[in-house]
């Protein structure tokens, strides 16, 4: 099934090599679109800890996106699986006198969050192992969410590729939510709608980048348009190829790029350092497919190239040396992009 | 008891308050209407997806309705079992139980297809009931599949009761509704009219197109 055509594809990439998982971007987002009520539990950007289960809890395993083009069935992700909102019992421990008694404890009972499994990753000390996963919206071209959609509720911005699901539209179905195989669309019990990342839409026409590469201590995510030549994101993912979306095999063609962790080298029984990564190639194999381990190889020849003292356009890229020139790259109104839209979350 | 394809609105003097009450004594002198139900059919789904469902739905097998009206308000009295009740969205069930009445929008149109809800030249108008919100019935019109639009402001009523396994729900309207003469149908006594009626059985997670429904129109004539 061809994917939906637009004029300018708007794109992110993350370095994954650079991610600390401060929560930042987390945090930019949530401040800025998901603090209204019914929104209290969505993370529309989430840091995970990898290996792990994520969020909602077990997400790869919950089915949706496609296969051959046919669409495949998903679960519908709950509350409690992607970590509910939890109140904390502060007017009890600290104003009603039984600060010695009792203790600050979330209500409901804290069953899974956010980042739950955070630092756990995986692997045998002294050669554990693990990495941050930032995850948004993929904003598809494949998207199995507005395909998913009997409202058509969910669309695809022609000027910039931008999926934003129509508010008005929305019945609360959660076809989209079943559908969407990154299981990143939430569900407002309050307004009884589908709500997801809208990839700062109104900040994008304005030609200001989105809240989470903007606050990212870090400096992993790289914004601009596919097309765009000049651009960090046509030379990560087009040009050098250094670049790839989370999940490829699941059929929705993402528009979120990653550049793939480089490993620290497991040690011996001697705690000697080997040549053989921690990071299993065939775990970031499962997240990022095949490709993987040749960017793996670009990756460290071009740090190589930087070690002898000489030069890597790529590793320059990825470095970047000027904030935020050489991260953001969008004109404003490019493609003649409409005027913010009210309820159009 | 019998299977029907015409519902007669009886006429009677009783006030709205009496005819609201689902459990009002009333109701029980009217005559018991069977309307059989099936699966809606998947092929008319407008998602791919939507047509994947891979489970069995379209519980709610069918529908006990009778309706009466006093010449200002017309009601319809719905009553189903299934198999467990949802009154409300929780951790463990997503989707809530809920009916609705499909009516084209003007009653001298007899072309309506009301199995798509309605066509771009011929609208319907569906009251649609939500067990939690059930004293908050929605006003929505649709032309075609995948159409509807909920009406701000709704001028239907509703009362439910819920007994064991079993769901009462009275829906009722004025008549008349000037007020929102595109996007309700307007009812007077003596008209004959067609009808539809659809359940969603929150249990087993329908919503939107996956629901119970009556396939086959029927005429609906209120006693002038």
């Amino acid at each position: 099934m061809a994917g939906i055509k637009v004029k300018h594809q708007a794109a992110m990439v993350l370095d994954l090599n650079k991610c600390m998982g401060c929560q930042t971007c987390s945090i930019a987002c949530k401040r800025l679109w998901t603090r209204e009520e019914g929104m209290e539990y969505m993370w529309w950007n989430t840091v995970n800890t990898q290996p792990g289960l994520g969020t909602p809890k077990g997400w790869e395993t919950m089915g949706g996106g496609f296969k051959n083009g046919i669409p495949q069935k998903g679960q519908l992700p709950s509350i409690d699986e992607f970590g509910s909102n939890w109140e904390f019992n502060f007017e009890e421990v600290y104003y009603s006198g039984k600060g010695q008694k009792t203790y600050l404890k979330p209500n409901p009972a804290a069953k899974w969050g956010m980042n739950w499994d955070e630092d756990e990753g995986a692997g045998e000390w002294p050669n554990s192992y693990f990495f941050y996963l930032p995850r948004i919206c993929n904003h598809c071209t494949h998207p199995a969410c507005l395909e998913a959609c009997p409202r058509k509720a969910i669309y695809k911005r022609e000027e910039d590729g931008i999926v934003l699901i129509d508010q008005s539209r929305c019945k609360g179905y959660r076809f989209c939510m079943e559908a969407c195989p990154y299981k990143k669309i939430y569900f407002n019990e309050i307004k009884n709608v589908s709500q997801k990342c809208i990839f700062c839409y109104p900040r994008i026409e304005q030609g200001i980048t989105t809240a989470c590469s903007r606050q990212c201590p870090g400096r992993i995510r790289f914004v601009g348009y596919l097309d765009d030549e000049d651009g960090p994101i046509y030379k990560l993912v087009k040009k050098w190829q250094v670049a790839i979306p989370l999940h490829p095999e699941y059929g929705t063609e993402p528009n979120v790029y990653y550049v793939p962790p480089l490993s620290s080298s497991k040690l011996d029984a001697d705690f000697k350092i080997t040549n053989e990564p921690r990071i299993p190639l065939e775990y970031l194999e499962s997240l990022f497919g095949k490709d993987v381990g040749k960017i793996i190889e670009t990756l460290k020849a071009e740090r190589q190239k930087k070690v002898d003292g000489g030069k890597s356009e790529i590793l320059d890229t990825l470095i970047g040396y000027r904030w935020p020139k050489d991260f953001f790259k969008i004109p404003k109104g490019k493609g003649g992009v409409t005027s913010f839209q009210k309820g159009t979350l | 008891m019998t299977t029907v394809n015409t519902i007669i609105s009886k006429r009677t003097s009783y006030n709205r308050g009496t005819l609201l009450d689902p459990a009002g004594s009333f109701w029980e002198g009217l005559p018991s209407l069977i309307i059989t139900f099936l699966p809606t059919p998947l092929g008319q789904q407008p998602s791919l997806y939507v047509r994947y469902v891979d489970k069995e739905f379209g519980k709610v097998k069918k529908i006990d309705m009778r309706s009466v009206h006093n010449g200002e308000d017309i009601f319809f009295k719905l009553e189903w079992f299934v198999d467990k009740p949802v009154t409300k969205i929780t951790e463990g069930t997503p989707f809530v139980d809920g009916a609705g009445i499909l009516i084209p929008m003007k009653h001298d149109a007899p072309h309506t297809i009301m199995v798509s809800m309605g066509s771009e030249a011929y609208e319907v108008n569906a009251w649609y009931w939500r067990a939690d919100e059930p004293d908050k019935p929605r006003n929505i019109w649709a032309k075609g599949l995948g159409t509807t639009i909920t009406s701000k402001q709704s001028y239907l009523f509703s009362k439910a009761l819920l007994t064991g396994n079993r769901w009462s729900v009275v829906l009722g309207r004025k008549m008349q509704l000037p007020e929102q003469q595109d996007q309700a149908v307007q009812l007077v006594p003596g008209i004959k009219s067609l009808i539809s009626f659809a359940a969603w059985d929150g249990a087993n997670q329908e919503r939107g197109g996956i629901k119970a429904f009556c396939p086959a129109p029927i005429e609906l004539s209120i006693e002038a």
